[in-house]
């Protein structure tokens, strides 16, 4: 009976697919007239700025965006190596067909590339290379340098290479592809937290940890534009950008840091007007290169921008996340709103103020949890069992499995190149089914061998994630940022997070008594988490 | 010839800026070279130089400069007190983590070593779970008194079992030593124990 089910859900994903992929094609017969598109637009690749490595939910049309009238330099600006652009296949907007996004200037959202230029344009080419240098200090200051819970912190009192990406976006005609390679620790700080790649064969983690982005697919001039790739892409849930240079702060509160950063599937990015996006997505999961049961995961997001002073963004999911639990789904709705309250380029002080709010609700359900009204602890303080876990078999006690979380930013510009930002944030998460978990000797994960074949110590006290355990989280943070050119950003903040259980690094760090992968760990030697985490960050970020 | 900055006509803001960014950076850089741990605090028994605070030592597991100031059945180091014989003066701590049993230690060493556990690592952290009265489970270490630096062969056998062998992981030369444990693990027995749960969080759930 239960296998029936799944037959015919099965079928029914394989229909949706289907469905989303003619959908295009029937459009492509109507043939409208072609309007540019989103990411780079294939017709007029030379006349845009597209947005390297961020397809920012901010940025489909932006790309594609002729100046707007407060600062953008103009598409067609003389670049030293900028071939001349081919004659324009697509009709002009003043045939009716307006790019998306493409009537105001939209660099001031928080998770968007702040360029109005892309210096590497070429009819078929439009590269992109990203620089990402961080320094982080924490008060605990933990003696393995080793930073717990973030996706763009991982080394304490350390000079970094966080991220350095190359790529771009490649645009002939219709057709479309990007790649973006990335490099540095954030090539195995994400990945570590797939656990789905450790069903079956071939590595998937190594296969793909070096590539941040890479997807293909064809634009049509349908509507206000329809695009349809297939391959890892990126994920605005939670709103901050995954490429640094575009977010107000670089450590984003919980929200944005425990929600994934890619997809790896298909998505269908429709157009219906110059304001709205509307991008379902077929994948394989939350934030996987693989897939844990028998069910891809679906989302969607939709991006509205009625005005140049205001953004919507959101986010939708629906999967099967768990191992071995298929019946075991996930939901998850992620929105943001953000709104440029002021601005007055001719002043001398204060030019542009902005702020941005998200709020994150999501759930599992099946197989022994349920989003709400479950049981909180998955033991009594006897050591009872008071809601189902692996280690019982009574379902008719499910734990809660939720995640309730938002968080607010705002942003101050003192002229073009000075911001000061301010914000902060909270997580609830019984069953920790999203919190990113502690490395070390507190990693409920398998932990891969390090490049010099020196094995990981296997994890002596691998951080408790039953369903039911309860995690609670906030932060608050505050830095300014210096911006001399559109290329290079200065960013330093204040950052503190706390817990309500232990989870960040302190200070004995969580590899070893000394912090070294070399070194033996005595029999039941416990990690050092702590329930705060209070540090600075200075970071160094290029972009071109 | 231009042989200034500000010749360059830097807009004062920009100036200012960058002097806070560099005047900041050079404070972070500092101020994590100068942190000091105190009571309760993890330490690093393997450095070569004490950074507890104050007249803190690195106690617990016996490896490295914390092979003079054991604490019974610790798999971890703390920055805990001293008496003036120079052994970990657990009477006087105020944290749980200089205690006998570091706050969950021994129930850790017990359930680390799975299908042949540590019966005294198990006994000892079975008497703190199951005592109302942590103080009653000193009997679990005989001979142990109320004082300073007062000892026996039952301590030494505690001790020594905290020389827990290491992981499979590999080895080094900061592996735990063989030294034999101070006599500090018979004070240890006769002091009241903190039995709080909040080293892991496994243990707080």
């Amino acid at each position: 009976m239960k296998r029936s089910i799944f037959n015919r859900v099965r079928c029914a994903w394989i229909v949706g697919f289907a469905s989303v992929t003619l959908v295009p094609g029937v459009a492509l017969a109507q043939a409208a007239p072609p309007p540019t598109e989103a990411t780079p637009p294939p017709a007029t690749p030379a006349a845009a700025p597209p947005p390297a490595a961020a397809p920012t939910p901010t940025e489909p049309a932006a790309a594609a965006a002729p100046a707007p009238a407060t600062a953008p330099a103009p598409a067609t600006t003389a670049l030293p190596f900028a071939p001349t652009p081919p004659p324009a296949t697509s009709p002009s907007p003043s045939e009716g067909i307006t790019q998306p996004f493409a009537y105001g200037d939209f660099t001031w959202l928080n998770g968007t590339n702040r360029q109005h230029t892309a210096l590497l344009d070429s009819p078929l080419f439009t590269g992109s290379f990203l620089l990402d240098v961080n320094y982080t200090q924490s008060k605990n200051n933990p003696i393995d340098n080793t930073v717990v819970g973030s996706t763009a912190l991982s080394r304490n009192h350390e000079l970094t290479l966080a991220f350095m990406g190359f790529g771009g976006d490649f645009h002939y005609q219709n057709a479309r592809g990007r790649m973006m390679m990335q490099f540095g620790l954030r090539s195995t700080l994400v990945p570590r937290n797939d656990f789905s790649s450790f069903r079956g064969q071939f590595d998937l983690q190594d296969a793909l940890r070096y590539i941040s982005e890479a997807y293909g697919g064809y634009h049509w001039d349908v509507l206000h534009g329809i695009n349809l790739d297939g391959g890892i892409f990126m994920s605005y849930v939670g709103l901050f950008s995954y490429d640094n240079f575009e977010n107000w702060m670089y450590l984003p509160s919980f929200t944005s840091d425990n929600t994934p950063w890619f997809f790896n599937g298909f998505r269908l990015q429709v157009f219906p007007s110059d304001k709205l996006k509307i991008e379902p997505w077929l994948i394989n999961g939350w934030q996987t290169y693989g897939t844990f049961n028998e069910m891809p995961g679906f989302g969607f997001q939709i991006l509205w921008r009625p005005v140049e002073e205001f953004s919507v963004l959101s986010n939708g999911y629906w999967g099967w996340d768990n191992q071995d639990a298929p019946g075991q789904w996930r939901f998850h709705s992620d929105n943001s709103a953000e709104l440029r309250y002021f601005q007055d380029t001719s002043s001398s002080f204060i030019t542009r103020a902005a702020f941005s709010i998200t709020g994150d609700i999501g759930g599992e359900g099946g197989d022994g949890v349920t989003p709400f009204g479950g049981q909180s602890h998955p033991q009594s303080m006897a050591g009872q069992y008071t809601c189902a876990t692996k280690k019982t078999s009574d379902l008719s006690r499910p734990c809660d499995a939720n995640f309730i979380s938002g968080m607010i930013y705002n942003r101050v510009w003192f002229g073009d190149k000075f911001a000061w930002n301010i914000g902060g944030g909270y997580m609830h998460n019984p069953s920790r089914y999203l919190i990113l978990d502690p490395t070390g000797n507190a990693s409920p994960i398998p932990q891969p061998e390090s490049v010099s074949n020196v094995s990981y110590v296997p994890a002596s006290s691998p951080y408790y994630t039953s369903f039911g355990s309860q995690f609670d989280a906030w932060d608050y943070e505050t830095g300014i940022q210096y911006m001399p050119v559109e290329q290079v950003t200065y960013d330093l903040e204040f950052n503190h997070r706390q817990a309500s259980v232990p989870y960040f690094a302190g200070h004995g760090g969580v590899t070893s008594p000394d912090g070294y992968i070399t070194t033996a760990t005595p029999s039941g030697w416990r990690p050092d988490l702590s329930k705060n985490d209070t540090r600075v960050i200075f970071a160094l970020l290029v972009r071109f | 010839m231009k042989t200034s900055t500000f010749e360059r006509k830097i807009p004062m803001m920009a100036r200012v800026g960058v002097c806070l960014v560099a005047l900041a950076g050079a404070l972070v850089l500092g101020a994590g070279a100068c942190n000091e741990a105190g009571q309760g605090d993890r330490c690093n028994p393997l450095r070569s130089s004490n950074e507890c605070s104050g007249s803190l030592v690195c106690a617990g597991n016996p490896i490295g400069q914390s092979t003079t100031y054991p604490i019974p059945f610790c798999p971890e180091n703390y920055c805990c007190p001293v008496n003036s014989d120079g052994t970990v003066d657990f009477a006087n701590a105020t944290s749980p983590y200089c205690q006998p049993g570091c706050n969950g230690g021994a129930a850790s060493i017990c359930a680390a070593m799975g299908s042949a556990p540590d019966a005294e690592a198990c006994e000892f952290a079975s008497c703190l779970a199951d005592a109302s009265d942590p103080t009653s489970c000193v009997s679990v270490e005989e001979g142990g008194t109320e004082g300073d630096g007062a000892t026996s062969d039952g301590e030494v056998s505690d001790a020594e079992s905290l020389d827990a062998a290491p992981s499979d992981a590999g080895s080094s030369d900061a592996a735990p030593s063989d030294a034999a444990p101070s006599e500090a693990a018979a004070e240890a027995a006769t002091t009241p124990l903190d039995a709080g749960t909040d080293a892991t969080d496994s243990s707080t759930d």
